[in-house]
């Protein structure tokens, strides 16, 4: 019913764009699989995006089945696996018109829909290039309200609102190299009882009692990243990158990946393979684990993914391509193989994580 | 590095950008390889998507990232 929902909406938009004519355009469909040693997630999409003389639509549905069991860890009371069977839809769709010969603007809405959450809010983007298109600079703000429903079912009241902002400055050094510069902002206000995102499933031992997790009510993060794609030669190109995060829950994170791009027979087959590697420290808050105290802690949380950790990510992708195949220019088929690692050194009852990220899918451009 | 002194890092290597561009504009010709599949980052948007949902469910740090949109051969 969605995805109708969903086509109906962009065809509908199609149609208000009045004077605009599809004239090219590009679409997708895939299926990417995520397992771990505690959920497996099968996540379908589709994609389109018709460029008309005025205005360009695109929208995209995902879709994310969750099956499972929440982890087990050192500090979670939680003494047996609770199992998870869940599906989570993502639904967005923006118009995009010229704001001048070198200016563009886009609006759009988001939702995300849980049986227990919903998120929700509209999109805007600013783009233009300068300097004889040398530089392009975007700046995209995205408003979000939030809605959760509490543990074991109930009407859904709002948890809070977050503002994000990405600010993006591609510049063009020469023939082969682009450099990104990219600044990224975002305030999250959870101000209920519990905090951004605590999990309302996941409880913690603190001494002899089960506490519900309790994250604090705001946090605001800032990340930087500089992105480099260098190519080298007419069939190869390196491509990496390096992003500084830092967030007033004391997190602070390096991230760096690179990746090789390779294609072969002119573009009828693409191959790229990518390592990405972060690390992170742990938030304020986190405690390996929790014993008997007078007090309990104002924040307690058994969530490993704010611990001090790190995370390894290796990726294989092909992608061959065919042109001028009955009315598609282009038709494009492609599969993606990424091995996950994460190393937990604060969590000696559960220190790794190995997960798999498989995915593939058609893009057609007309 | 001292946290302070990222943002000045960031402002200084987009100054150093600006300048090395201001040297010359390239003709669409030589924009060829910008253009060409190889140099477009993320490969694919929706598989980068989906890529920074499980990043973001499984580590602490968000944003700024090629997910963002920095493919651009600004022709």
């Amino acid at each position: 019913m969605r995805l109708q929902l969903t086509t109906a909406a962009a065809l509908g938009a199609v149609m208000l764009a009045g004077p605009a004519r599809a004239e090219s355009g590009d679409a997708g469909a895939r299926v990417d699989v995520y397992a771990d040693g505690d959920i497996v997630v099968v996540a379908p999409s589709v994609r389109a995006n018709v460029a008309g003389d005025v205005v360009t639509v695109d929208t995209g549905h995902l879709v994310n089945i969750i099956s499972g069991a929440t982890p087990i860890v050192g500090v979670d009371a939680v003494s047996g696996a609770t199992r998870i069977e869940e599906v989570r839809h993502g639904l967005d769709l923006s118009l995009q018109g010229a704001l001048g010969p070198n200016a563009k603007i886009s609006g759009g809405y988001v939702a995300s829909l849980e049986p227990d959450f919903i998120a929700h809010g509209p999109t805007l983007n600013v783009q233009g290039d300068a300097f004889g298109q040398m530089t392009r600079i975007s700046a995209t703000y995205r408003l979000r309200f939030e809605w959760m429903a509490p543990a074991g079912g109930g009407p859904l009241s709002q948890l809070g609102t977050a503002h994000e902002l990405d600010l993006t400055w591609t510049q063009i050094l020469g023939p082969t190299t682009r450099l990104t510069v990219l600044l990224s902002g975002a305030f999250n206000d959870c101000g209920k009882t519990f905090g951004c995102h605590a999990n309302p499933y996941r409880y913690v031992a603190v001494g002899s009692f089960a506490l519900r997790e309790r994250h604090p009510a705001q946090r605001a993060r800032i990340a930087a990243g500089l992105r480099v794609a260098q190519a080298l030669g007419t069939n190869l190109a390196l491509h990496g990158g390096y992003r500084f995060h830092y967030d007033t829950w004391k997190v602070q994170a390096h991230t760096g990946d690179l990746a090789l791009a390779a294609a072969i027979a002119g573009e009828r087959l693409l191959l790229r393979g990518s390592v990405r590697f972060t690390r992170q420290t742990a938030a304020s808050f986190h405690r390996n684990e929790y014993g008997p105290e007078p007090m309990p802690p104002r924040y307690v949380t058994a969530d490993r993914e704010l611990s001090g950790m790190w995370s390894l990510m290796l990726a294989v992708r092909a992608e061959p391509a065919f042109f001028a195949v009955g009315p598609f220019a282009r038709l494009a088929p492609s599969v993606r193989v990424a091995y996950l690692g994460y190393g937990y050194p604060d969590h000696p009852t559960a220190p790794r994580r190995n997960a798999l990220l498989i995915g593939g899918g058609l893009d057609v451009e007309f | 590095m001292n946290r302070s002194r990222i943002p000045c890092v960031v402002a200084l290597l987009s100054l150093l950008a600006a300048g090395l561009s201001g040297c010359a504009t390239l003709n669409t010709w030589q924009r060829a390889t910008l253009n060409s599949r190889i140099m477009e980052d993320p490969a694919c948007p929706m598989e980068a998507a989906i890529e920074e949902h499980v990043h973001a469910i499984r580590e602490a740090a968000q944003g700024a990232t090629a997910a963002a949109g920095s493919s651009c051969g600004c022709n």
